[in-house]
C-alpha cells in the first residue's frame, strides 16, 4: 500500500493565560491510499487539532512546535508544514478537504446552498456558472438529497439538520479531493440519519477513492466504517491497529478500558465499567507516559520514561512499557 | 396602535407595489429569476412590513425623503438664487419678517429671501452628508476588516494609527483642519477646470463664487479624518465575533481565498451594523457641519448652510427670531428624521426582531379607533386651509381639550363595552385606569405636538406686539 500523508512527531501548544496547553505532543501516523482511517479518543485528547494541523489550521492561541506532516502528491513528498501559504491554500479543499462537525454553524446563514458548493468549486477551478451549478445539484443527488434542483435554491434554515450536513459533505467532496478529513460528521445527527449518512460515506469513498480520515469517539461507527485505527489519549498516540486487531485483541490499558466502556447489547450487565480517574491536565501533563495515573499494570518505568510506539506487527503499534522488547523477552 | 396599523397597511401596499415592480424590472432583464429568488422577495417584503410597523421609522424616512427632495431638487425651485439680494431696499430687517413682501419665512440679514437660502443649505447639508460618508466609511470598513480578520502586527499597526486619531477630540481636529486646508485648496479648485465645474455643479453655484467652495469642501473633509476610525474600530471589533463563526473556518478550511472570505462571509455579516452606525451618522453629520460652520470655518459667503444661518442670525436673537427659528427647525428635523429610520431599520435589519414584529402584530383593527385622529387630521387640516393668523389663542385650547376628552371618551366607551359584567364593577374600575393613562398619554402627545405647532405660528404676532412697545 502507497503512503498518502505521514505525521512526523507533530506538537501542537495552546498558549492559554493559564499556561501553556500541550494539546499534541509527538504524534506519529501513516495513512495508506484509499484506506479509511479512525482517530479515536475521549474529548480533549486532540483528535481534532492534530486533524486541523494538517493543513495548519490550527486555531488562535494554538501553534504548532514542531514535527512534519508528508503528503505525498503523485508520489512526490510535500511537507505541508513548510510550504507557502498559497500553495497550502490550493491544496486545502482540493486535495485535503474537511466535513465538519456542526452543519448548523459551518454554513454561512446569508448564502443558498448551492451558492456554498459553488463557492468550493470556484477557489480552485476556472468553470462556468451554470457547469458549477449543476455540479453542484450532481453533487446533492450523490448525497441523496431528494429534489435537489430545488434543494439548492434553499437558505440553510430552510433544511433540516440532516440535509445541512449533507450539504456539508456535498461542499466538502466539491473538488474529489484525494484525502476528506471528516470531523464527527454524524454527532449532530439522531441515529437513523447517522446510519444513513455514513452509508453515504462509504459509498462515496469507494466510488472516488477517496482517502477518509474519520475521527470519533463513537466505537460503534469506528468498527462499522474503519480500515485502520489509532487510539488517542492525551494528545499521544496510545494505540494503532486495523479495526479487528484492535477491538479483538486491545494491547494498550486505555483501549481495554475504553471498549469495557462501550456497552454491549449482547451481553448483559449490571454496571458499565469505566476507567479510574480523569482526563489529564494538559499544562501539567503527568511525567513519563501519561495515562500512568489511570494505569491498572503501572511500573516504574511509566513514571519516568514516555514509551515510544512499540512494533508489534507490520500493523500494530503500541505505546506502553509492558509491550517494550527487553519486557517481552524477559517476561 | 389600532390606528397606525390601518396606516402601516395601506403603506404596506405601497411598499409591497415597489417590491413587485423592481421585481418586475429583474424578470425582464434576467428571465425566471423571480422564480428562483422568492425567498429572497419575500425576506424583502417582510423587512418593509416590519418597517411600517414602525410610526417612528416612517415619520423618520418620510423627514429624510423631504430632506432629500430638498437638497437635490431645492436649487431648482427656489424662488430666488443665492446670489440674489431682492429685499436689499428694505433697509431694516423688521420689515422682513416671515410673510412680509411676499417673502414666506421673511429675509436674512443681507436681503436674501430665507426660504430660498434653506433650500440652498439643504443641498450644501446633502452634499457634505453624502461625501463625508462616502469617503471616511469605506477607509474605515475596509481598514477595520483587515485589522479584525488578519490580526497579530497589522491590527496592531492600524489600531494605533487609529488611536491616533481617536486621542485628538475630534471636533477640534475637525476645526484645525477646515482652517488650514482652504489655502491650499483654493487654489487647487480655481486651477483644476474639470474640479471646479464639478464643483460648482454640486454646489449649485455660479463660477464667480468658485473660490469660495474650498472652505466648504475642506470642512468635508476634515470630517472624513474625523470621521473613519470610527468605523474601523467598531467593524473591528464585529469582525473579531464574525471570524470565530465555524463556516468562516470552514471556508478556510476548503481552499477558499482571504479575500473571498472577507468579501462574501465576513462583510455581508457585518453589513446591517455599519447600516445602522451609518444612518446615526448622517444625521450626526449634518449636525456637525452645522456645528463647524457656526463657528466660522466651513461655508462662506455668498455659500450658506443651515449651520451658518444660524450663526448669522443668532447675533439677532430674540428681536428677530425667524433668522435662527427656521434654519435651527430644519436642522433639528432632518437630525431626528435619521435618528428615527436608524432606530427603526436596525429592527428591520436583525432577523430575529424582525420575525418578532411580524408575529407580534396581528391584533385586529377596530375601526372605532381612527375616529379622533380623524379628527386631528381633519382640524389640522382646516388650520393650514384657513391660514394660521385667523385663530386666536382659545381655540388652540378647545382643540387640545377636545381631543384629549374625545380620546379618553372613546376608551372608556370601549371599555364600559367590553366589561359589561357589573358585577365586577370594582374590578372593571380599576381596570379602566391603565387604559385611560395610555389612551391619555397618546392624546396628550399628539395635543403637545399640535399645541406646540400652534403657538409657534403665533410667535410671530406676539413677538410683534412685543417688538412695537419698544
Amino acid at each position: 500500500m502507497k503512503k498518502i500523508l505521514e505525521i512526523k512527531d507533530l506538537h501542537v501548544h495552546f498558549y492559554t493565560y493559564a499556561g501553556v496547553v500541550k494539546a499534541v505532543s509527538g504524534v506519529n501516523l501513516e495513512i495508506y491510499e484509499g484506506e479509511t482511517f479512525c482517530l479515536v479518543g475521549e474529548t480533549g485528547c486532540g483528535k481534532t487539532v492534530t486533524s486541523r494541523a494538517i493543513t495548519r489550521l490550527v486555531p488562535s492561541p494554538g501553534k504548532i512546535i514542531k514535527g512534519e506532516i508528508i503528503y505525498y502528491k503523485d508520489g512526490k513528498p510535500i511537507n505541508l508544514l513548510e510550504i507557502p501559504e498559497e500553495k497550502l491554500r490550493k491544496i486545502r479543499g482540493d486535495e485535503i478537504s474537511y466535513i465538519f462537525q456542526d452543519p448548523t454553524a459551518s454554513l454561512d446563514p446569508l448564502y443558498t446552498s448551492g451558492y456554498q458548493i459553488t463557492e468550493t468549486i470556484f477557489a480552485h477551478r476556472k468553470v462556468s456558472k451554470n457547469k458549477a451549478w449543476r455540479e453542484a445539484i450532481e453533487l446533492m443527488k450523490s448525497v441523496l438529497i431528494p429534489d435537489a434542483e430545488s434543494r439548492v435554491k434553499n437558505y440553510p434554515h430552510e433544511l433540516s439538520v440532516g440535509m445541512r450536513q449533507r450539504v456539508v459533505i456535498s461542499i466538502g467532496l466539491a473538488n474529489r479531493p484525494r484525502i476528506i478529513i471528516a470531523d464527527e460528521p454524524t454527532s449532530a445527527v439522531d441515529v437513523t440519519i447517522q446510519a444513513e449518512l455514513l452509508d453515504i460515506l462509504r459509498k462515496l469513498k469507494d466510488l472516488y477513492n477517496t482517502t477518509t480520515i474519520l475521527i470519533t469517539h463513537n466505537m460503534g461507527v469506528v468498527a462499522e466504517m474503519c480500515d485502520r485505527v489509532a487510539v488517542m489519549y492525551a494528545g499521544r498516540i496510545a494505540e494503532v491497529g486495523t479495526v479487528n486487531e484492535i477491538f479483538k485483541d486491545p494491547k494498550h490499558p486505555y483501549t481495554k478500558g475504553l471498549l469495557k466502556a462501550v456497552p454491549n447489547p449482547l451481553t448483559k450487565i449490571e454496571k458499565l465499567e469505566y476507567i479510574e480517574g480523569s482526563v489529564p491536565n494538559l499544562i501539567f501533563p503527568p511525567s513519563g507516559c501519561r495515562f500512568h495515573p489511570r494505569c491498572k499494570y503501572v511500573m516504574d518505568i511509566c513514571k519516568e520514561e514516555n514509551p515510544p510506539l512499540f512494533e508489534l506487527s507490520p500493523t500494530r503499534k503500541v505505546s506502553c512499557w509492558l509491550y517494550s522488547p527487553e519486557k517481552r523477552e524477559g517476561g | 396602535m389600532g390606528v397606525w396599523e390601518l396606516i402601516a397597511r395601506g403603506l404596506d401596499r405601497i411598499s409591497f407595489g415597489i417590491v413587485d415592480t423592481v421585481v418586475f424590472i429583474i424578470d425582464h432583464i434576467k428571465p425566471g429569476w423571480s422564480a428562483k429568488n422568492k425567498t429572497k422577495v419575500d425576506e424583502w417584503k417582510l423587512m418593509f412590513y416590519a418597517f411600517n410597523r414602525s410610526p417612528l421609522g416612517v415619520l423618520g424616512l418620510f423627514l429624510i425623503i423631504i430632506f432629500l427632495l430638498m437638497g437635490i431638487f431645492g436649487p431648482m425651485i427656489a424662488p430666488y438664487k443665492y446670489n440674489e439680494y431682492p429685499a436689499q431696499f428694505l433697509g431694516d430687517l423688521k420689515n422682513s419678517q416671515p410673510g412680509a413682501h411676499g417673502f414666506i419665512l421673511g429675509t436674512e440679514i443681507y436681503g436674501r429671501d430665507l426660504f430660498s437660502m434653506l433650500l440652498y443649505g439643504a443641498r450644501m447639508s446633502l452634499i457634505l452628508t453624502v461625501l463625508t460618508i462616502a469617503l471616511s466609511a469605506p477607509i474605515g470598513v475596509t481598514l477595520g476588516l483587515i485589522s479584525g480578520y488578519y490580526g497579530g502586527k497589522i491590527d496592531e499597526l492600524i489600531m494605533r494609527i487609529t488611536d491616533i486619531f481617536y486621542a485628538f477630540p475630534g471636533l477640534v481636529l475637525a476645526i484645525a483642519l477646515a482652517a488650514v486646508l482652504p489655502e491650499r485648496l483654493r487654489d487647487i479648485v480655481l486651477t483644476n477646470d474639470l474640479l471646479k465645474k464639478f464643483l460648482l455643479v454640486l454646489f449649485a453655484g455660479a463660477e464667480r463664487d468658485a473660490g469660495n467652495i474650498a472652505p466648504f469642501v475642506s470642512v468635508i473633509l476634515a470630517l472624513v479624518v474625523v470621521g473613519w476610525p470610527g468605523y474601523t474600530r467598531l467593524v473591528r471589533g464585529v469582525v473579531l465575533s464574525v471570524k470565530e463563526n465555524v463556516y468562516v473556518e470552514a471556508a478556510r478550511a476548503l481552499g477558499v481565498s482571504n479575500f473571498s472570505i472577507i468579501r462574501k462571509h465576513i462583510l455581508p455579516n457585518v453589513a446591517s451594523i455599519i447600516l445602522v452606525v451609518l444612518t446615526f451618522d448622517l444625521g450626526g453629520i449634518v449636525i456637525l457641519g452645522a456645528a463647524l460652520s457656526f463657528l466660522g470655518v466651513g461655508a462662506q459667503d455668498p455659500f450658506t448652510d443651515w449651520g451658518k444661518l444660524v450663526y448669522v442670525g443668532s447675533r439677532f436673537f430674540p428681536n428677530y427670531y425667524w433668522l435662527v427659528l427656521y434654519p435651527g427647525l430644519t436642522l433639528f428635523i432632518v437630525g431626528l428624521g435619521w435618528t428615527f429610520f436608524g432606530d427603526a431599520i436596525r429592527d428591520v435589519l436583525d432577523p430575529q426582531t424582525r420575525r418578532r414584529i411580524e408575529f407580534g402584530v396581528k391584533e385586529e383593527v377596530s375601526k372605532l379607533d381612527i375616529l379622533p385622529s380623524i379628527g386631528v387630521i381633519g382640524i389640522f387640516l382646516t388650520l393650514i386651509w384657513t391660514g394660521f393668523d385667523a385663530w386666536d389663542v382659545l381655540v388652540p385650547l378647545t382643540l387640545v381639550v377636545y381631543l384629549m376628552l374625545s380620546g379618553i371618551m372613546y376608551k372608556v366607551l370601549e371599555i364600559i363595552v367590553n366589561n359589561i359584567d357589573l358585577r365586577y364593577k370594582p374590578i372593571c374600575l380599576v381596570s379602566v385606569i391603565p387604559v385611560l393613562w395610555s389612551a391619555f398619554k397618546v392624546h396628550l402627545v399628539g395635543g403637545l405636538i399640535l399645541s406646540g405647532l400652534l403657538v409657534l405660528t403665533y410667535i410671530p404676532s406676539i413677538l410683534k406686539a412685543g417688538g412695537g412697545s419698544q
